[in-house]
């Protein structure tokens, strides 16, 4: 090779092929096919089957063309081929003439349609598809518009398989795109086509459900009406809705959604859609894939137990009040408890979902109004150490799957439920572009294994010793590589491989670290180890640590934690009409982690809170809310009444993210927009009105904002230092989404161009800078491994998207879709004690004990049990290493043993 | 001139004598006395029912979104076993139409593919308070009283009733049934 | 280790042995899934769904793919079957040479109930299956895995009529 900077597995680009296309030169490249060098030069093929990230199936065969190609032996004259071929398995080849609108393909296509039809119920005005569905369109456009089949419609008998999604198999027409993506996106081939010939469906095994997080997926692509959604089953026909480009409120990978809205009510939520003709479709063309969280969890706003209005305690009672009177009654409360007890004796605690304007506002109220650092986000961190771990991880971070990787190593993580979409793109690029994929740790997401070229198995806790040995195996250090094999149980050839692999000068790699993992008990250790890896593997190697915190990245960028500023401290002082001298605390803030602490001390006597989930998903829920009963003042911004708003003095209605604008960083660090779809419910308020009516009543400057774009302006041009590439474009941007949709030459281009909902255009995202950590010299003592005997695990544990949570708890999916707890084993665990998946069992730590699911998964390490935190009673609340577990099966039919 | 005098008592003559036996006027006492309506003539809207009673609006909405004035709202529900409103999987659950709004085109009994909303001969339509302007699906709907739509059976593509009945019936192929 | 597992199954767990000869055969484990699946039908009679999710663990794939090709083959049965299982050509020849009316005399003359495919004896059970590959002596059938073709009523009261009285 050439160029041996270029690894091996990196494919030279492929060479060009020139052809004639409907009469004009085009050019594609070697081993495409017709349909996706028509879809780039604009010109549409109809098709059903064939669908851009998944495999070519060819069996709905309306993409038929006419296609010319040069004979040799009539002096290379285009001849017609003797049939026509299908456009999405047929490559290009140099001089072919294709014809995507001659009288032959014309009567291919409308012959198609007849046939798709022929089984086809006439059942439109029911369908929930009718007006999206691509049958109508191209029967329109296609078809005959008469069918000449006139005996008895095939009909199958509706199965009720999965909660979520809805199957009418009589109107399937067989493209079999569900099934593949549940192969190949999802992966796992959880449905299938069954039976033969005429008597073709699609279903399940043993009507089960489609069990996969990304399933409701199925409903987008699903080119009929035969995959629907359940939650949406009827509710409203999709014209009569209003589409408003947002981002997901539930997902750290900033998937892009469309909210689909009407009379001050949310349907339904699904990836963006695109116009097509004169309307908006969803189920085109798109990679676009949207976890089922975000999918089925954004309608918790509607909730029965929402309050509307504002509230200020009046003795016992919470009264409703005025927001202006509400604003007077926080500002009192926060001005008595600061002269009583001076300002660090209050505190400012954001949700991890509030925007980056409302953690910008907290931030600035906190340390200019109230003089204090207190204000913090991070609360799902087991200790204030992994906070700070977290901390030092969001610094390194770097790298954007857009870029595309070479390798990429995975390190402990339950990814697919903690940041789906991510975990989706991740996976997909290095199955499709055959990258290959290392997994490293305790625990390895199940999603990942079985396309894995190596897994590095090692005992909780060992994690940061084997990163570290990886670190210094890299650098040559064969006694590292030794220890690594005998840790790991890996082979020494292929632990060469590895290295050889890792060596190697690479255009670019990627390190993933979930920082979910055990709550974050090992990050202090895990974070630097695998910072030293990076530095060993030199420049290209990029590093994305993963939270589930929706905004944990923005929270970050806008300084919304003790120890970090928007931005320079210099320009901050500036912008905030501090002088050089005047007071401002960074460091000194108590972490979010420390407040139960804090307050049972009396440290902290007041106490106000965006947003009310922090402290209900926080690992000691139950002392915290305890706690709170110390609190001299305690103000609330919140939906819903629950037990802690219950406890406030004040309570500020919010509004939810269907009402509200702001600003989203995703865990890539790229900006989305979220964008108010609904009004605001009753007299509910955005977070960052009640913050700029709080600090006015407090005599806080600089504070008179008219609407979120103006915090958005002033918090940008601090954080934009940390921004890669130009951010000139974002300032022209207003808050709305710029809903420009190129559509040149009427309407029949798929543009990869179209981007609602971000900035990514310009590819403006958030790039921090910080100095490379040392490789270390030498690994750290290996901790000691504890023997297991029979039956017995060592727990690991991380949170699970699905999981409760005090705000998808309210949503239509918690409803629907009932998870039980469940326990990933290795298979070699689960042969040794007879177990398959599926079956149950009780696990028992200490003096707690759960019944769980078994999934025999290639995941976790052997002798490692992992259970997702917040499915059912799991809970690990308030533990900084494994625990110990027995697991005892439970036999089919009999109860579980009695908890003991 | 006496005979000027006598023709023209006799036209009112005539005219008397028409009035007082009724016969031949071109006016009518109307409440008692209604006049006939041309079948085409578009009134007040009913929704039809198949004969066993079933509704035929299967809340499709494509009413709703042809009417030019917006006159029409609704909200489909899903059909259960214990709850068959209509023949199809799905029903209006709310159907309101605002009289006030409609022009009586016509193009919802155009656009319905159930023929199952259509325009009366009803053209009384004059209520004391605007509210009670807003016709429901009740108001609407053909009850038993009023007798059942004249329109031809179910289609069987669209009925889901039938069709599932007769399987349960057959059973399972595969089961024995003798000893 | 794996096979330990496998040879605890209750349905295939004794054949283990046998069915490793034959994976071992193929590159892929997957390509043994019709030998693997004829192994659990000669020992069942037909193939169950507990069947299936066994068949899909030794062979490490997904239930839903084992049943996808169970349901493609009429030859694999998915229900029990009686003692002697008729197999009935459908397909176009033996339909144009009145496969129809060979279907409605078995099911009258053996005691087979309207709209059953198995006899109230569970003696026979039939079912109409796509070409059997028999189309110059149609209409034809297969009885367990004998073919006889060139059916007649008197032809089929020869073959099924000795078969009820071996019972």
């Amino acid at each position: 090779m050439a160029d041996q900077s270029v690894h091996p597995s990196l494919k030279p680009a492929p060479e060009d092929v020139p052809f004639v296309l409907n009469g004009k030169e085009v050019v594609g490249k070697k081993g495409e096919t017709i349909i996706t060098v028509a879809a780039r030069e604009g010109v549409y093929i109809p098709h059903y089957c064939w669908h851009p990230s998944l495999s070519v199936a060819g069996n709905c065969r309306l993409c038929l063309v006419e296609v010319h190609m040069p004979n040799p032996r009539a002096d290379n004259k285009p001849t017609p081929l003797p049939k026509p071929a299908i456009a999405c398995q047929t490559p290009v080849v140099p001089g072919m003439h294709v014809f995507t609108e001659s009288e032959l393909a014309k009567d291919c296509q409308s012959g198609m349609m007849e046939f798709l039809l022929v089984n086809h119920p006439l059942d439109c005005p029911i369908c929930d598809r009718g007006g999206e569905c691509m049958l109508q369109r191209y029967s329109m456009e296609y078809g005959t518009g008469h069918a000449r089949m006139v005996d008895k419609k095939r009909k199958f008998k509706k199965p009720q398989a999965d909660p979520l999604i809805d199957i009418e198999r009589n109107r399937c027409i067989m493209c079999t795109r569900c099934v593949r993506f549940c192969d190949e996106v999802a992966g796992e081939h959880v449905m299938g086509v069954f039976a033969r010939g005429a008597d073709n469906y699609i279903g399940t095994f043993g009507q089960g459900p489609v069990s996969n997080i990304l399933s409701g997926n199925v409903i987008d692509i699903c080119p009929v009406g035969c995959l629907t959604s359940r939650p949406f089953r009827f509710k409203a026909r999709v014209w009569e809705l209003v589409q408003t480009q947002s981002t997901s409120v539930w997902d750290a990978s900033g998937a892009k959604v469309t909210y689909w809205t009407r009379s001050n009510q949310l349907y339904r939520t699904t990836p963006p859609s695109r116009k097509y003709h004169e309307t908006y479709t969803i189920n085109e063309d798109t990679a676009e894939f949207i976890d089922n969280i975000t999918r089925f969890g954004s309608d918790f706003p509607a909730h029965e137990d929402r309050w509307e209005e504002s509230r200020v305690r009046i003795g016992e009672g919470l009264v409703p009040a005025a927001f202006r009177e509400a604003v007077r009654q926080a500002a009192r409360g926060l001005t008595r408890v600061r002269e009583q007890h001076g300002p660090d004796a209050l505190a400012v605690l954001v949700s991890p979902r509030a925007t980056m304007e409302e953690g910008y506002l907290a931030a600035k109220f906190a340390r200019t109004v109230i003089g204090t650092g207190n204000v913090d986000w991070r609360m799902s961190f087991q200790t204030a150490e992994a906070s700070d771990a977290a901390a030092l991880a969001f610094s390194h971070a770097s790298g954007d799957l857009e870029d595309g990787f070479d390798a990429v190593v995975l390190v402990n993580g339950d990814y697919l439920h903690q940041a789906p979409v991510f975990a989706m793109q991740v996976k997909e690029y290095a199955r499709l572009n055959e990258k290959p994929l290392i997994l490293i740790g305790h625990h390895h997401d199940a999603y990942f294994a079985p396309h894995a070229s190596w897994q590095l198995h090692c005992r909780p806790g060992e994690t940061a010793h084997v990163l570290e040995l990886l670190a210094l195996a890299v650098r040559g250090n064969d006694n590292a590589k030794d220890q690594l094999s005998a840790i790991t149980g890996a082979q020494a050839e292929e632990l060469d491989k590895l290295l050889q692999l890792l060596g190697h000068a690479h255009r670019k790699g990627l390190l993933i670290q979930s920082l979910e993992d055990m709550n974050g008990a090992n990050l202090p250790q895990d974070v630097p180890a695998l910072l030293g890896l990076k530095s060993a593997l030199g420049e290209a190697w990029d590093y994305i640590p993963v939270l589930r915190d929706r905004n944990a990245f923005g929270l970050y960028a806008a300084g919304a934690q003790p120890g970090r500023l928007p931005g320079a401290e210099g320009a901050v002082r500036k912008a905030w009409g501090l002088g050089e001298s005047a007071a401002l605390p960074v460091d000194s803030g108590v972490p979010a982690r420390l407040l139960a602490e804090k307050i049972e001390a009396g440290e902290i006597k007041g106490l106000l809170c965006l947003g009310a989930d922090i402290l209900h998903n926080a690992p000691e829920r139950e002392r915290l809310v305890a706690a709170l009963d110390k609190l001299e003042f305690f103000a609330v911004t919140d939906l819903f009444r629950s037990e802690i708003t219950e406890k406030a003095d004040v309570f500020f209605a919010a509004a939810s993210h269907l009402e509200r604008d702001g600003t989203y960083c995703d865990l890539e660090g790229n900006l989305a927009r979220l964008v108010e779809a609904l009004p605001p419910a009753g007299g509910s308020r955005p977070d960052w009105e009640v913050l700029a009516g709080i600090a006015k009543e407090m005599d806080g400057r600089g504070f008179d904002y008219s609407s979120v774009a103006q915090v958005f302006d002033e918090m940008i041009r601090l954080v934009a230092p940390d921004f890669a590439g130009s951010f000139k474009a974002l300032m022209l941007k207003g808050p709305r989404n710029d809903l420009t949709i190129k559509d040149p030459g009427g309407a029949r281009t798929r543009g990869p161009e179209y981007n609602p909902g971000d900035y990514r255009i310009d590819g403006a995202h958030f790039r921090w800078k910080a100095d490379p950590l040392p490789t270390p010299e030498k690994a750290s003592p290996a901790p000691e491994r504890q023997e297991l005997n029979e039956g017995e695990f060592l727990v690991t544990w991380g949170e699970h998207v699905q999981g409760s949570d005090y705000h998808l708890d309210r949503a239509s999916i918690a409803r629907l879709l009932k998870m039980a707890p469940t326990a990933e084993m290795n298979p070699e665990d689960a042969y040794r004690l007879g177990l398959e998946d599926g079956d149950r069992a009780v696990v028992h730590t200490g003096s707690d004990s759960i019944e769980v699911v078994v999934k025999v998964r290639r995941g976790p390490a052997p002798g490692v049990l992992y259970i997702p935190s917040g499915l059912g009673d799991a809970r690990f609340a308030g533990l900084s290493a494994a625990p110990l577990a027995r697991l005892e099966a439970v036999e089919a039919g009999k109860e579980a043993a009695p908890a003991g | 001139m006496l005979i000027e005098f006598m023709k023209g008592f006799t036209v009112a003559g005539r005219h008397l004598v028409r009035y007082l036996t009724g016969k031949g006027s071109v006016t009518f006492e109307y409440p008692e006395v209604r006049r006939e309506q041309p079948p085409f003539f578009r009134g007040r809207h009913r929704l039809q029912r198949y004969q066993d009673g079933l509704e035929r609006c299967v809340g499709c909405a494509l009413c709703a979104a042809v009417c030019p004035s917006e006159a029409i709202y609704l909200e489909a529900r899903e059909n259960t076993p214990d709850n068959r409103v209509s023949a199809g999987e799905r029903y209006a659950e709310i159907y309101q139409i605002h009289m006030l709004r409609c022009i009586f085109c016509g193009f919802c009994e155009e656009a319905c593919p159930e023929n199952a909303i259509i325009m009366g001969p009803s053209y009384e339509l004059a209520l004391y308070k605007r509210t009670d302007f807003i016709m429901n699906k009740e108001d609407m709907l053909d009850s038993p009283e009023k007798g059942f739509g004249d329109y031809h059976e179910y289609d069987p593509y669209i009925s889901h009733v039938t069709e599932e009945s007769d399987r349960e019936a057959m059973g399972d192929p595969w089961e024995r049934t003798g000893s | 280790m794996p096979s330990d597992r496998l040879r605890s199954l209750p349905i295939l767990g004794s054949r283990v042995g046998e069915i490793e000869e034959i994976c071992a055969k193929y590159p892929d484990r997957r390509s043994a899934m019709l030998p693997v699946l004829w192994i659990a039908q000669n020992q069942e009679g037909w193939i169950s769904e507990d069947t299936m999710k066994e068949v899909a663990e030794i062979i490490g794939v997904t239930a839903a793919e084992v049943y996808e090709v169970v349901s493609f083959y009429t030859m694999f049965h998915q229900h029990p079957v009686g003692r002697h299982h008729i197999a009935l050509c459908k397909t176009l020849s033996c339909a144009i040479t009145g496969a129809h009316e060979v279907s409605a005399y078995i099911r009258e003359k053996y005691g087979f109930d309207s709209g059953k495919n198995i006899s109230r004896d569970g003696k026979f059970s039939i079912e109409e299956v796509e070409c059997i590959g028999a189309c110059t002596e149609a209409p034809a059938m297969l009885v367990g895995e004998t073919l006889h073709g060139d059916l007649t009523p008197a032809r089929i009261d020869e073959v099924l009529g000795s078969l009820d009285k071996i019972t």
